[in-house]
């Protein structure tokens, strides 16, 4: 039939959450449209056996225990948690990036003044004598930054 | 002063009794809501205490509550999805195992109420768990609005959700009884 209503529409009309002009449309159809009725019908029976279906499946016995403000033990160990596994995260992200610093550092290249001239290009032995180099050790003896300064 | 004092002690009394009058009446539905998304006894004791518990400082700090059925719902749903969140545990399936089937059913009516059980959780699980949710609050007959208040989606969506979970749950559902019966012929 040309008018027929979709499966959804005849669902909300069973709920009656249709408009009015909607709602009056479908009655006057199912009236006439047996496909209609029929789908209908077969709707409700589908509600009704996921309803008893759901309405199954409950414990076999609740017990109302006497109204106490305190939270479970559960819900409570869920909020330590939440604080324990931020502050577990924030001391290894320190102790990371501490590690890495430190690790940097010492995987410098230590030079030796006679091998920090060879960087230089175009440097002539009368330059490089009468320059001055200053570096800076780390606390291990290694050297970690060199500054030429000129005569 | 003490015309002060009768108050406040009066109205502690109105509150109190106000808030038995709720537990009594909605705790079991609030635990059965729970227990059907989580399918954890201890899940839905914990979640349902602490929603009487928002209820109870909701009413002690005099908020208004306009739909204390739908409050309960809501806060319910979010608690829920709080601890599931918090647990690592998104979807019913992983719940599934919670679930009590008597397993050493001698009677041969309890091995086919298991075997029906199964087959219907198999298949409430295989549901979103939106769909789940709304399946669960269409049940408790809560209307399209506020349905879609408590989940929070378009009320136009209501309708379309349930309409297609209500009609794949009982083609399932069918099929799960059809499955009964053969168990049911081969046993006789």
């Amino acid at each position: 039939m040309k008018n027929c209503v979709s499966k959804e529409k005849l669902f909300d009309y069973y709920h009656s959450e249709l408009e009015k002009e909607e709602m009056d449309f479908i009655d006057a159809h199912i009236n006439v449209c047996e496909d209609c009725k029929h789908l209908l019908s077969q709707i409700e029976s589908e509600i009704l056996l996921v309803k008893e279906t759901i309405n199954n499946f409950n414990p076999e016995y609740i017990e109302i225990p006497e109204f106490s403000l305190k939270r479970s033990h559960s819900l409570n160990n869920y909020n330590k948690m939440k604080i324990l596994g931020w502050a577990a995260s924030i001391s290894l992200l320190i102790t990371i990036s501490t590690l890495a610093t430190q690790k940097i550092i010492h995987n410098q290249k230590p030079v030796n003044d006679y091998e920090y001239f060879q960087y230089i290009p175009d440097i002539n032995d009368a330059w490089k004598e009468n320059s001055i180099t200053v570096t800076c050790y780390d606390e291990n003896g290694n050297p970690i930054d060199h500054q030429v300064i000129k005569n | 002063m003490s015309q002060n004092i009768i108050k406040f002690v009066i109205n502690t009394k109105r509150t109190l009794m106000l808030f038995n009058q709720i537990y009594t009446q909605y705790y079991k539905k609030i635990y059965q809501f729970v227990y059907r998304l989580s399918y954890s006894q201890q899940d839905s004791e914990d979640i349902t205490q602490d929603v009487f518990i928002s209820l109870f400082k909701e009413i002690e700090s005099n908020n208004k509550l306009n739909n204390i059925k739908a409050w309960l719902y809501k806060c319910a749903f979010n608690k829920f999805i709080n601890v599931n969140k918090k647990s690592k545990v998104i979807s019913l399936t992983n719940n599934i195992s919670h679930y009590e089937i008597n397993d050493q059913a001698s009677i041969e009516s309890d091995f086919i109420h298991n075997e029906k059980k199964k087959i219907i959780i198999d298949a409430m699980s295989k549901l979103t768990e939106q769909e789940q949710v709304l399946l669960n609050l269409y049940n408790e007959d809560f209307s399209y609005k506020e349905i879609s208040e408590i989940v929070d989606i378009k009320y136009t969506s209501v309708g379309k959700i349930l309409s297609r979970v209500i009609e794949k749950l009982a083609k399932q559902i069918k099929l799960s009884n059809h499955e009964e019966l053969c168990i049911q012929r081969k046993i006789v």
